[in-house]
């Protein structure tokens, strides 16, 4: 083996010095490697709780996801912001530990805890490492089965949010996607209320409520625990029914949705920052939910449209025209119809002509087929990417809070890819046209308005609307 | 020999409270100076390759600053064997991720692909370091340099507190120490740089025996090894690169500066030098910050944010660089607080810290908070590969990875409040952002 190595190293260099490398052949991929999926196994504890567990043994880690099917879009009229301070609450206090004690517990074993909401979940995870399971279970457990949401915790955190309210209105990005939902969902559906909250709402929850959203939602008949890492099925069912065995049921509802809107027709709305460096673009409008058929076509034309950095949209106005450091585009695929975006920031000057890209290419994708060349590019990205989205626990648990949250079968993950390989240079003509129309989409721009109103009233969209950074429209 | 196996391992375990990483690492230098590093991971069949030019923007000259990063993106725009735009389209059919960064002391770029693209990987990055000035183009560098300014309006200009840490670093070295300018640079040098400007740089500097190669992952050492060879071996060394020689500065006075800015919160920054990142004193300082500010139960964080509640969050940290470090202490303040009444907070914990030594739980919670992040940032195989590169470059061997928290084992009470003491002194730059028109809210110098 090694006289082989030495002669192949001998081969080489002298191959080098006599010019017979050929280095204007891209070398062809070899034979396609297999990718184990992770096995998931399966149990549940008398109370509902259903557990999700992957082993993987590579490094002494162990990553736990609970999920809960109920998030902001849970939240009451004129309380938004209830669901995320309810989590935000649960690791300052419970029954048998105070704020500190709960965090320095965590930190003096190094290990990670959050509680979070998104719109249509809550998470709790836990990041640790093995030698410290244990202990790190024993505080997991406590937070969410034993939240005590104490008074002076609540006017402290609810201080800090309000704070940090405030400082998001310094960030453009942030004013700009907030706008947009604002403007493309309306104030009656879940997805339009600001998910943090409003100065107003937040104001208007107290303790009571924090507590009330809490017992409702969080039942274990309403959630699901997925372990990923170092550990056995057999090692930790024992040790769920020990910390989460107590944890009482309950009966949950889901939340019903009224219809988003309709957009009668594209117009721009200008939220005003003077002087601005940049404007923030925000494009679209209502999309789909996770659950329809078209699911692996939209991957595949977002993919060419604006999905990666080889994309229509990033190479046109980056790498062609220099306006912005990326650009971008996407589908929210949730459990209801999230928003469809395309969006950058982009030098003040070019903003106007930044729009005329961004509508080009959304017609351009609708308009004609893609070329085969940008539709294998598209399929093969997606299909050789799979490997990747399953290396560490954090990555394969995140896979599996998908399966939970949008209800796939266990064997999804088989499937996918020879999904995404049904799809033709048709399907992603014809999701193009009945997901995006370009004649029916908001335009939300954060910028210098003195300098960029006039461009943008010459687009062909009539005249720009002033809007607040609270989506409020001025007149 | 079953006898010194058996005593081999109860010293192991002896030692595995402490550290218990063991990454196996191969390293061979080509003849060409290029230094090689091989990492087999086969628990997913993919491999990353990440590769370190010794060069950032410590290198640079004054009026040509933000060279470097914008090099980077240069690297991205097709090379003599590959197409413009190629690279990233190349890597993305590959099904894998790639990017590349640049800061003072170094710049790097790593892809992650399925295995069986690992030889098209290398041949991308071996074009870029070999060939990349017949492909390179007045026109290519004009858009890049206009990209680069969107990165600078997005990350510095239009961000709230953007300019913050190019301030400092003005208020901390002299104008010609290689980090008193930023990264990113600045608009009038960006727009100076020219073709030639980029085809010495490159010349200078992305040559085999300036670099370090890490390739791990799922991959057969042997033919690795070989293709390896095959590009890289007849890529020319180039002779004579000096390492940059510049000694930890010292500030003769306190620094003040007020900045303001289109914020809600006011901000407080307080800079000191510290020491390099090699320098005795780093690890210490890693752990002072964690006992200042590393979770609800440090000091700083309990004082202003959790009893006070005068504070909307608290940072401080030792900033690890090759040639001169930093310790920092960051406060963003609830609104309309004066940061005057934030600093003499800061100051009177920091006094306290330097009175007496932090206890054992706060540092033992601070060494185990280390080991578990550490841990964690080894769990893909491409931050496994950057971290070998990294511990490769500063430490002069990739090895140093499995020792690195023997650094931190040691460190005892005394050990942080004497660093206290020696580092975090009278002379140091205090950095005040407040909402415009807020000036009467900075951190004034106290009148004592």
């Amino acid at each position: 083996m090694k006289r082989l190595l030495l002669f192949l190293t001998i081969f080489c260099l002298t191959a080098t010095v006599s010019g017979q490398i050929d280095r204007t052949k891209k070398p062809a991929p070899k034979a396609v490697a297999p990718l184990t999926l992770p096995k998931i196994q399966r149990a549940s504890l008398a109370n509902g709780l259903s557990i999700m567990l992957v082993e993987h043994h590579e490094l002494p880690v162990v990553q736990c996801q609970l999920v809960l099917k109920s998030g902001s879009t849970q939240d009451p009229k004129g309380k938004s912001g209830l669901a995320n301070l309810t989590a935000q609450l649960m690791d300052e206090g419970t029954t048998k530990r105070s704020a500190l004690q709960v965090a320095d517990d965590l930190d003096f074993i190094g290990a990670n805890l959050s509680v979070s909401a998104a719109q249509d979940a809550m998470f709790a995870s836990l990041l640790t490492i093995k030698e410290h399971l244990t202990s790190a279970l024993d505080v997991y457990a406590d937070v969410v089965l034993n939240p005590s949401f104490p008074e002076e915790e609540w006017n402290r955190v609810k201080k800090t949010h309000l704070a940090s309210l405030m400082a998001r209105k310094d960030q453009p990005a942030f004013v700009a996607s907030s706008v947009f939902d604002i403007l493309t969902y309306g104030v009656e559906h879940p997805y339009g209320q600001p998910s943090g909250g409003t100065e107003a709402t937040v104001n208007a929850i107290s303790v009571d409520d924090l507590k009330s959203f809490y017992n409702t939602y969080f039942k274990p008949n309403n959630g699901t625990l997925i372990i990923v890492g170092d550990v056995t099925m057999k090692e930790m069912k024992p040790m769920v029914e020990k910390y989460f065995g107590s944890w009482k049921k309950g009966s949950v509802s889901q939340p019903k949705f009224p219809a988003a809107p309709t957009i009668a027709s594209t117009q721009i709305y200008l939220v005003d920052k003077p002087q601005a460096a940049q404007s923030e673009i925000r494009i679209g409008q209502v999309g789909v939910a996770r659950n329809t058929d078209d699911y692996y076509a939209i991957t595949v034309m977002n993919t060419i449209l604006g999905g990666q950095f080889s994309s229509r949209i990033n190479l046109n106005l980056r790498e062609s025209k220099g306006y912005t450091y990326g650009a971008r585009s996407s589908f929210a695929m949730q459990k209801e119809a999230g928003p469809f975006v395309a969006s950058a920031a982009v030098k003040t000057s070019v903003t106007d002509s930044s729009v005329i890209e961004f509508m080009k290419e959304l017609r351009g994708i609708r308009d004609a087929d893609v070329t085969q060349k940008e539709f294998e590019f598209a399929v093969n990205s997606i299909v050789r990417r799979q490997p990747q989205g399953f290396e560490t626990p954090g990555q394969i648990a995140g896979q599996l809070m998908s399966l939970v949250l949008y209800d796939l079968p266990d064997d999804y993950f088989n499937t996918s890819i020879q999904n995404i390989e049904k799809v033709t240079v048709k399907d992603v003509r014809r999701v193009a046209q009945k997901y995006l129309d370009p004649k029916a989409m908001n335009i939300v721009i954060v910028g210098d308005v003195a300098t960029i109103k006039d461009g943008l009233e010459k687009l062909g969209y009539g005249a720009v609307h002033g809007v607040s950074a609270d989506g409020q429209m001025m007149h | 020999m079953r006898f010194i196996s058996t005593l081999f391992l109860l010293l192991a375990l002896a030692v595995c409270s402490l550290a218990q990483v063991n990454i196996q690492a191969e390293r061979y230098t080509l003849p060409n100076g290029l230094t090689v590093i091989l990492h087999q991971d086969k628990s997913v069949p993919i491999a990353a390759v990440n590769i370190w030019y010794h060069v950032g923007s410590a290198n640079e000259k004054v009026g040509r600053t933000g060279f470097a990063h914008l090099f980077e993106h240069m690297l991205f725009q097709g090379s003599q064997n590959v197409g413009d735009d190629q690279h990233f389209s190349l890597i993305q059919e590959a099904g894998g991720t790639l990017n590349g960064s640049t800061n003072n002391d170094r710049t790097n770029y790593f892809e992650t692909v399925p295995n069986n693209f690992l030889e098209m990987a290398l041949w991308l990055e071996s074009d870029r370091m070999g060939f990349l000035l017949p492909a390179m183009t007045q026109e290519k560098l004009d858009n890049q340099r206009d990209v680069v300014k969107n990165e600078r309006r997005q990350g510095v200009d239009n961000q709230p507190y953007g300019r913050t840490s190019e301030r400092v670093a003005a208020m901390l070295y002299e104008s010609t120490h290689p980090y008193s300018w930023p990264v990113i640079g600045s608009m009038e040098d960006l727009s100076a740089a020219s073709l030639e400007d980029v085809k010495e740089f490159f010349r200078n500097y992305y040559v085999p025996n300036n670099a370090s190669l890490v390739v791990a992952g799922d991959f057969d050492v042997a033919q690795t090894k070989e293709w390896i060879n095959k590009y890289y071996g007849d890529i020319p060394p180039r002779k004579g690169i000096e390492p940059l020689a510049v000694n930890q500065p010292a500030l003769a006075t306190e620094k003040r500066e007020t900045m303001e800015d289109r914020v809600q919160l006011p901000r407080l920054t307080i800079t000191w030098h510290s020491t390099p990142l090699t320098g005795q004193d780093d690890a210490v300082l890693d752990i002072l910050g964690d006992v200042l500010a590393g979770g609800k139960n440090s000091r700083l964080y309990k004082a202003l944010v959790y009893d006070k509640q005068i504070a909307q969050n608290v940072f401080a940290g030792q900033g690890s660089r090759a040639l001169a470090g930093t310790f920092s202490v960051t406060v963003t303040a609830k609104p309309d607080v004066s940061l005057s009444d934030v600093e003499k907070i800061v100051d009177e914990e920091i006094e306290k810290v330097k009175n007496t030594p932090p206890t054992d739980r706060e540092i033992q919670r601070s060494k185990n908070g280390t080991k578990a992040t550490f841990i964690y940032r080894l769990q893909s195989v491409g931050g496994k590969a950057d971290q070998l590169n990294w511990f490769n470059t500063m430490w002069g061997d990739p090895a140093t990875i499995n020792r690195e928290l023997d650094r931190y084992a040691k460190i005892t009470p005394i050990d942080v409040q004497n660093a206290a003491k020696k580092h975090l002194i009278k002379n140091r730059a205090v950095f005040s952002v407040v909402p415009t028109g807020k000036k009467e809210l900075e951190a004034k110098p106290m009148s004592n």
